[in-house]
């Protein structure tokens, strides 16, 4: 018998808002311990909720990223559940009116886009964080009230491979939305993934298993197909998949099981009766959406035009700061852009990694860097001028044109000056020419090299290579 | 100076501007009283930090009306500093970090707090009989409740310890015990004032409501206390009134309805006839009187309706009392979180607020929400439709804000009521529909006060003051004070 | 709708972490014989299941929300003040491990 996998995926976001959903207390990362909380927070009695802007400014715009329809009406619900880690016993969440429904995302697999839909998007509050000991566990509430957005995919993705790529195109929207840092590694993206197998060709639902703790995308593609293979060996067996929770120990490279499900646990959602409704004002949603970054699939489109193949596409995607670097510069008239990337990508990115250096500590104008991409792609300049440069320009901010002009760098493109030297070299080299014709194609190289010698490296090479082919014809056989 | 308390915060107010008493003259008389109490009306006191409150009152100009009157509030606020227990063994010890709002105004307008008063357990009952500190009792009557939830708050008004205390009505937990202490009681607008601070029972019925000793004060109080706050995203952003002048000028609508099924059923003759001469003596003022057929399934179902709604959301809302933040923790060596939780909420609630809670979070579960929780939702919006209807063409609803006198504490039952007992729960109309609703005085029944209730329209607490001025004119009952020592 | 046992009376109280002596769980079990006329009664209006649930007492929306400004926290010993279970900085409580998970940071 023949098995389809069914996967959906239930993402957690965390916001990088300044305050918290429902409370004034600041954000915070890597604080002391509950220094980040107001009363609200920790439940006292007679606090109530007071729904951040910033927030739902946020969750708008994943709305819209995600081709969803925005609810103009916010509500509000309660989950209710006792935990330690949850001070109010319940959780203020969208269950009935989510702020956005029915949209999807665009994955790329082999070569194939393939559509996969997201039924809705909540906004909530995290939880606090626990610490747990041998024999105690640690309460620190500084994460309490976090905002949240919930992202509720529909059970389209087949595979490991395809669960990742969603899982990864959700957090470059995010990450490019600048709505979260998108970091699985802190938790500040977190994914549940729900796998079950049915008959091929059948509507009828296998048991669902629900598995947790994928902080990497490579653990979601193992952790999902290693689930695959399992359920469909104990199908394979004639027994049943039963409805559990597991977790994927990246050591073992498996999933191992966490607890059975065995009666779902009634959360008793109500509406929040301490929120009215809010009106999302038309102004409101105007500004939100208007304010968004652009996203990566117009980023592709849009650098695609301008001459970057995929792979250099995919390499600068991978870091929206370089994206807006690059954008930048773009702004600037770039003879190539695929020198710029070069350069930007290779030349200037190991020197960051190096030096362990960020982007925002280049102080020298982005016009600088175009100037230099600009002398390389007009030949200007030959590429070993050009790392000198780019060195002056790292090291002491230089303007690479001007020490063109200060070192008399500037590459001789002009084919008259260029023959004249050409033809004083072959006049003077005829050994050489001849060891050429008879098939030693180095005496090419020495040739080119004279050339420069004579022009004290000013003379274009490419030029000066094509014009000595020109005048003494093909290499011969040896 | 004796009798100073007995006074209305207008009386004292005078005296504080004519300077024949200082602030701190009041609040050590009020300490007395406080002492004397014999009602069991008090959870904490706070008498140094009102002595030394009043001590800084120097002076008092003739518009600062409540400047230098000392108060009290019921346990359900949150008061920065003083232990505040919502009389529930689950609280016990818990010292707020803030003030709620309406303790933050009313102490800006030079107020002072001198103490907390007892409730029923967080304010889930109607006798002032089940708290942690026991029973409160009527003034009037030792051995008769004063209603609740706001019990030590009615008492303590109604026995002359101060002018004015603040209490909470989430179906009529001012407006009841009010009319068992012969006093006045005022729930104003849900959502005119904030409800920051204040424990929440059922938020979508729960309103900050207080009692005065005539409406006057009550409409000083309201302005001080409405207004858009940050802190509560359900108060109303719609511009405050200075509410005394609907009272000052008499400013007032004119059509008063009556149900008539509500007339029908009176059963105690003295009310009835306390309620028709009320009806009369408006007539008399040229007030329209309109007799108005209210379904009475809509009135049998504000019971029902009422205690699953409230019962539900108060499951919620006290699950946060887990002994973990705040309130005496787990001394049974807890080996689990669980077993830590519940050991806190097994013995810091009584059985009746444990039954509230089972009772509420079955109406909720998923398997029974659209036959229990969602439904007495429908029907609540059923009874405010009617009301709507019944606003169209009519400015206030006039009944009896109690229909027999205030129980023996003997005859006290707890347990769930088979009837619909639609008399004794019609004021929950005003909960549900958020209106403004007022008890005064009507009468005496062998000595037991009892009142009359007003409810408006929305925002038109002003008009709700100004009628219940108009009756206090009728009945000559304000001002009352229960005479202690007998 | 669930029907209600005893059993069931015990597990809404154990789901909402408490317990409940024989002598409550009757007189809970007693009560609900009120609490399911009180129910038939609201099921028996007319027209009721027409009409849309009503959480807020009025109709009027709002639109102000709260400006994304941080505001100065508690310390933490103010907001570990009224706690009877604290180590250091932080709340201690047994070993978080039961019916939800043993998991961290869910």
């Amino acid at each position: 018998m023949e098995f389809e996998p069914v996967i959906g995926v239930e993402i957690h976001v965390e916001l990088k808002t300044k305050s918290k959903m429902f409370s004034s207390a600041p954000t915070s990362f890597g604080m002391p311990t509950n220094t980040m909380t107001v009363p609200y927070d920790l439940a006292f009695p007679g606090t109530m909720p007071i729904v951040n802007k910033e927030a739902v400014a946020y969750g708008i715009k994943v709305t819209k990223a995600l081709n969803m329809t925005l609810d103009k009406t916010l509500y509000f619900d309660r989950k209710n559940y006792f935990y330690p880690d949850l001070p109010k016993g319940y959780q203020i969440t969208q269950q009935f009116r989510p702020i956005g429904k029915d949209g999807y995302v665009i994955i790329i697999k082999d070569g194939q886009e393939k559509k996969i839909r997201v039924e809705q998007i909540h906004l909530e509050e995290d939880t606090a964080k626990q610490i747990h000991l041998s024999d105690i566990s640690l309460i620190d509430f500084n994460r309490v009230g976090t905002p949240l957005i919930e992202i509720v995919s529909m059970p389209d993705m087949t595979s490991g491979e395809e669960a990742m790529k969603y899982v990864e195109a959700i957090k470059e929207i995010v990450t490019y939305l600048d709505v979260s840092d998108g970091k699985m590694e802190n938790g500040s993206m977190r994914c549940d993934i729900n796998i079950s197998l049915k008959e091929k060709g059948s509507s009828v639902l296998g048991t669902k298993v629900e598995c947790k703790n994928l902080n990497t995308l490579m653990n979601i593609k193992a952790a999902v197909d290693y689930e695959i293979n399992r359920q469909k060996e104990i199908l394979e067996r004639g027994d049943k998949v039963e409805q559990e929770t597991r977790r994927y120990d990246e050591g073992k490279k498996m999933t191992v099981l966490m607890r059975k499900k065995t009666d779902a646990v009634d959360y008793k959602y109500f509406r929040e009766p301490n929120i009215i409704p809010i009106d999302l004002d038309d102004g409101f949603i105007y500004d939100a959406i208007h304010s968004m970054n652009k996203l990566p699939n117009e980023y592709r489109v849009e650098l695609k035009e301008k001459g970057l193949d995929n792979y250099e596409i995919e390499e600068l995607l991978k870091n929206r700061s370089f994206v807006l670097y690059f954008e930048d510069c773009l702004l600037l008239k770039v003879t190539s852009a695929k020198v710029l990337w070069n350069l930007l990508m290779v030349e200037v990115m190991g020197y960051l990694n190096k030096t362990e250096k960020n982007l925002e500590d280049l102080k020298f104008p982005k016009e600088y860097l175009v100037s230099l991409a600009n002398l390389l792609a007009d030949n200007k300049i030959n590429s070993k001028q050009g790392k000198e440069l780019l060195a002056k320009l790292l090291e002491e901010n230089a303007n690479p044109l001007e020490l063109v002009k200060k070192l008399g760098l500037e590459q001789i493109s002009d084919p008259k000056f260029v023959e004249e030297i050409v033809d004083r070299v072959l006049q003077n080299n005829a050994q050489s020419i001849s060891d050429y014709k008879n098939g030693k194609d180095r005496a090419l190289g020495y040739l080119v090299g004279q050339v420069m010698k004579e022009s004290k490296g000013k003379c274009n090479p490419s030029l000066a290579k094509e014009m000595i082919q020109n005048k003494i014809g093909p290499c011969g056989k040896r | 100076m004796t009798q100073l308390m007995n006074k209305s915060i207008g009386e004292l107010h005078d005296l504080l501007v004519k300077k024949k008493v200082t602030a701190k003259d009041l609040v050590l008389a009020c300490i007395e009283e406080c002492k004397k109490d014999t009602c069991n009306s008090f959870e904490a006191t706070a008498f140094e930090e009102a002595i030394k409150a009043s001590e800084k009152i120097k002076e008092v100009k003739d518009e600062e009306y409540l400047k230098g009157i000392p108060f009290l509030a019921k346990d359900n606020y949150s008061t920065k500093g003083i232990e505040t227990t919502a009389s529930s063994n689950i609280l016990n010890g818990y010292i707020p970090l803030f003030d709620a709002t309406v303790i933050e105004k009313l102490k800006r307008a030079g107020m002072i707090l001198v103490g907390k008063t007892t409730m029923d357990e967080l304010a889930m009952g109607g006798t002032g009989t089940s708290g942690h500190k026991g029973v409160t009792t009527n003034p009037y009557d030792h051995t008769r409740i004063v209603g609740g939830s706001s019990c030590g708050s009615a008492s303590s008004v109604a026995s002359g310890i101060v002018p004015f205390s603040l209490g909470s009505d989430t179906g009529d937990s001012v407006r009841k015990p009010a009319s068992y202490a012969g006093i006045v009681g005022f729930k104003p607008t849900w959502g005119r004032i904030s409800r920051f601070g204040l424990f929440p029972f059922a938020p979508s019925l729960d309103t900050v409501a207080y009692f005065t000793r005539n409406v006057k004060d009550a409409s000083y109080i309201l302005t001080c206390l409405a207004g858009k706050d940050k802190k509560d995203m359900s108060s109303s952003s719609r511009k405050k009134e200075k509410y005394q002048n609907y009272v000052l000028s008499h400013k007032t609508l004119k059509r008063i309805g009556c149900f008539k099924s509500v007339l029908d059923s009176i059963e105690e003759k003295a009310i009835k006839d306390a309620y028709l001469n009320v009806l009369n003596g408006l007539a008399n003022k040229g007030y329209e009187i309109i007799y108005y057929d209210f379904p009475q399934y809509l009135l049998d179902s504000l019971y029902p309706t009422y205690m699953i709604i409230s019962c539900a959301e108060a499951t919620s809302n006290n699950a946060n009392l887990d002994g973990i933040r705040f309130g005496p923790k787990a001394d049974n060596d807890p080996q689990t979180y669980i077993e830590y939780m519940k050991q806190c909420r097994t013995k810091g609630f009584s059985s009746i607020i444990k039954r509230r809670f089972v009772i509420g979070s079955f109406s909720l579960l998923s398997a029974n929400q659209d036959e229990m929780f969602t439904r007495a939702q429908k029907a609540r919006r059923m009874i405010v439709e009617e009301m709507e209807r019944f606003f169209d063409n009519i400015d206030y609803l006039l009944v009896p804000a109690s229909y027999s006198k205030p129980k023996k504490v003997e005859d006290i039952n707890y347990s769930w009521s088979k009837k619909t007992d639609f008399l004794e729960n019609i004021m929950t109309i005003g909960n549900f529909g958020g209106y403004p609703s007022l008890t005064v005085p009507l009468t005496f029944i062998d000595g037991l006060p009892c009142g009359v209730n007003i409810t408006g329209r929305t925002f038109e607490d002003g008009y709700v003051l100004s009628l219940g001025q108009e009756i206090e004119g009728i009945t000559g009952l304000k001002n009352l004070v229960a005479n202690k020592g007998e | 709708m669930i029907k209600v046992t005893r059993e069931i009376i015990d597990q809404c109280a154990e789901n909402l972490m408490f317990h409940l002596t024989d002598d409550e769980i009757e007189m809970i079990y007693d009560d609900f014989d009120s609490v399911l006329v009180q129910i038939d009664f609201l099921k028996s209006i007319k027209d009721v299941d027409t009409y849309e649930p009503m959480t807020f007492p009025y109709k009027e929306h709002q639109k102000v929300m709260r400006d994304d400004k941080p505001s100065k926290p508690l310390s933490a010993k103010d907001a570990l003040k009224n706690s009877k279970t604290v180590l250091g900085t932080q709340i201690k409580l047994p070993k978080v491990v039961g019916n939800k998970n043993d998991t961290i940071d869910e």
